[in-house]
This record gives structure tokens, C-alpha cells and sequence, in this order.
């Protein structure tokens, strides 16, 4: 009797021992897992003026950056006191629609002191403020932020390339979407001033 | 023996038809989408709010209007597709903001900001019950896109749970320009 009930606590040690242990394992398996995919990629690829970049929902090809306070695309001078960084680009939409989603594509880092957080972006075909990007059709595109005409101007900037990866179905509406943003390219570029350009 | 086989082949089939379940279960998205009217240009079709009927879409290489005092010339790296609509609120005043030209490839085009200073711009207008008005939907669409297309047309930008029109566009609707002249347009 005291035998069998000994066995008995015996197995339930052993497979409770080996519950936790499985338990713990795929605990921190999966810890370890979410950890190296929150870390930023150790060296991010560089890439060049004119090379195409892939960035999920974007393809990019960085031409050229200036820093001018000569007036934008459409004619604005930009608010007093402040002259305009700006970065020019080729933008084509990958994705299946429409889109305007390029605020938060380009970063600068190191990051450059009183920029202003987000670009406007002209269309320089039409030398207005940009909408929607339609998928497929490539575009030239210019993104500028505001410095304050105080601020010293870099010789260089660093420009880190957000990218986005598809998802069918996402956790919460199950429908398709752009998540997860993470750099994809750093590419670095000289300032030159930008000859004023004025729309039609 | 025979009775392993059947257990293990009974298991097998609830598998499948359990996957097949999960795989065909429609999202929430889904369920909650749009509710699809079809119908073709030519004839008026009546949605949930609002009527409309596409007369006809121009391709065009070249846009160009008159408005602010100033004339606009609009080129593309694609085409341009306007389409003329006779739309009205049905039964009482409306607005559509959902037009999309939709590809035969399954790419979706919204209607193009661009154009948006165009007089007979139709987006986002009032539309007032038993006053049908005429107006421009223009989209800016890939050369591959603009045979076998169909324009998705509703009252919001996205949809849930109300009528999106879903106008075929055959090709004796389609007519071809080289420049236009959307002040002109009939």
C-alpha cells in the first residue's frame, strides 16, 4: 500500500518536473526569440545614391539632399526664420493600393538638432504637396523639414530607410496591413544647395 | 486491424475538414467589409444612399482645367481614366468619398488628389435627393490597369457593413484622347 502510493507521488513529481521544465524552456525560447527580434540589426546595409532599396511597402531610390532657403516646389518660402532640408527621392509603391504612408520612411541618425519631426513631401511632377501614391507608378519626390536658419548645417546626413513588412491577416481586424517598422538601409549624403524649382 | 485503419483514417478526415474550416473562416474584416452591388456603366444603380450611373470613361495621356484664375496641365507616368457619373443622393443628402479604380489585376487606384481643383470634381460633393448631378471621378491608373477595370463607388472611404458599387466597364464605354480638356468634357 505505502509502496503503490509512493510510486504514485513519484510519477506526479516526475511529470510535474517535466511540465515545468518544458514550460520554462519554451518560456525562454520564446523570450529569446522576441528579445533578437526587438534588437536593431547590428550593421545596417549601406546604400548608395541612385541604388534602389527595398522597403516593404516602398521601393526607394535616394538622389540627392540640399539645405537651401530658396522657395519649395510649390512656391512657399517655408515660416520665417527657418531654411528647408530637404532630401529628393524616387518613390514607387509596391503595395496593392494607394497610399500616402511615407512620413516616417526616412530618419535622420545621428539625429540633427531643432529639425522638425516630420517632412512635407512635394510631387515635383506637379510641384504640389503630395497625396496619394498610386500603386506602380514611380514618382520624384521631394521631402523637406524645417531647421531653424540658426541651427549649424551638417555637411553630411545620415539617412536611416524605414521599411514595413505585409500581413495578411493581422491580429486584431484580421485584414491585410503594413506592420513593424524596422530600418532596412542607411545611406549618406553631402548637403548641396538646391536650386529653387517652382510648379507649373 | 481493420478497426485501427478506420480510427486513423476518421481522425485524418476531421483534420482535413477542420483545416478546411480554418483556412475558408472569413475574417473579421471581412464580415464586417463592404457589401458589393454589381453592376454595369450605362445603367443607373440604386446602393443603400445614393444612385449613380457612369456614362462613359476617357483614357487620357493629358488633363487639363481652368481653375483659381490659372490653367492646369497634369501629365502621368500612367493614364488618366475620368470617368462622367450622373449621381444623386437617394434618399436623402449625400457625399461619396470611396471611388477606386480596380484592376484587373486586383490593384486598387483611389481617386487622384491631383485632379482634385477640377470643376466637376465629384468626390466628397453634396449630393442632393431628386437633383442628379453630373460630375468627374479621375483616377490615375497603370497602362496595364485600364481594360477590364471596375470602379468600386461608396458613400465612406472605407466601407464597413454599407453598399460599394461595383461598376463593370466594358470596353464599348471607353474612349481615348490624347489631351483632354475636362472644362469641355460631355
Amino acid at each position: 500500500m505505502a509502496t503503490m502510493a509512493f510510486a504514485a507521488l513519484r510519477r506526479s513529481l516526475a511529470s510535474k518536473l517535466t511540465i515545468g521544465i518544458g514550460g520554462l524552456l519554451a518560456l525562454g525560447l520564446t523570450t529569446a526569440q522576441t528579445f533578437r527580434e526587438a534588437m536593431p540589426p547590428a550593421r545596417l546595409p549601406i546604400a548608395q545614391a541612385g541604388q534602389p532599396i527595398d522597403a516593404g511597402r516602398w521601393q526607394i531610390v535616394i538622389r540627392e539632399a540640399g539645405l537651401s532657403s530658396a522657395p519649395r516646389p510649390d512656391g512657399y518660402r517655408g515660416r520665417p526664420g527657418t531654411k528647408a532640408l530637404s532630401v529628393d527621392l524616387d518613390l514607387t509603391n509596391r503595395s496593392s493600393e494607394s497610399s500616402n504612408a511615407v512620413a516616417r520612411l526616412l530618419s535622420f541618425d545621428p539625429p540633427i538638432t531643432g529639425l522638425s519631426p516630420w517632412p512635407t513631401a512635394y510631387l515635383l511632377r506637379d510641384g504640389a504637396i503630395l497625396g496619394s501614391l498610386q500603386p506602380g507608378l514611380p514618382e520624384r519626390i521631394r521631402m523637406v523639414w524645417d531647421l531653424p536658419e540658426a541651427a549649424p548645417a551638417p555637411e553630411a546626413i545620415r539617412v536611416v530607410i524605414t521599411g514595413e513588412t505585409f500581413k495578411p491577416r493581422d491580429n486584431l481586424l484580421a485584414a491585410p496591413g503594413w506592420f513593424n517598422p524596422k530600418p532596412v538601409a542607411a545611406i549618406t549624403l553631402l548637403l548641396r544647395p538646391v536650386p529653387a524649382r517652382t510648379g507649373s | 486491424m481493420i478497426r485501427f485503419l478506420a480510427r486513423a483514417a476518421a481522425l485524418a478526415i476531421a483534420a482535413l475538414i477542420l483545416f478546411a474550416l480554418q483556412q475558408t473562416t472569413p475574417g473579421y474584416s471581412e464580415i464586417t467589409g463592404p457589401i458589393t452591388q454589381r453592376g454595369v456603366a450605362g445603367t443607373a444603380i440604386t446602393g443603400r444612399g445614393f444612385t449613380l450611373r457612369v456614362e462613359k470613361v476617357v483614357l487620357a495621356e493629358r488633363l487639363r482645367w481652368q481653375a483659381f484664375g490659372r490653367s492646369y496641365d497634369r501629365d502621368t507616368g500612367g493614364l488618366w481614366a475620368v470617368a462622367v457619373v450622373e449621381a444623386e443622393g437617394t434618399p436623402a443628402t449625400t457625399a461619396l468619398s470611396g471611388a477606386t479604380w480596380l484592376a484587373a489585376s486586383g490593384l486598387r487606384f483611389e481617386a487622384s488628389q491631383r485632379a482634385e481643383s477640377a470643376r466637376g470634381f465629384l468626390r466628397g460633393k453634396r449630393l442632393e435627393p431628386g437633383l442628379p448631378q453630373r460630375g468627374l471621378l479621375i483616377f490615375e491608373i497603370g497602362r496595364d490597369a485600364a481594360r477590364r477595370g471596375a470602379l468600386l463607388v461608396s458613400e465612406a472611404r472605407w466601407p464597413r457593413l454599407d453598399t460599394q458599387l461595383r461598376i463593370a466597364l466594358p470596353d464599348d464605354r471607353i474612349e481615348q484622347a490624347e489631351t483632354l480638356d475636362l472644362d469641355t468634357l460631355k
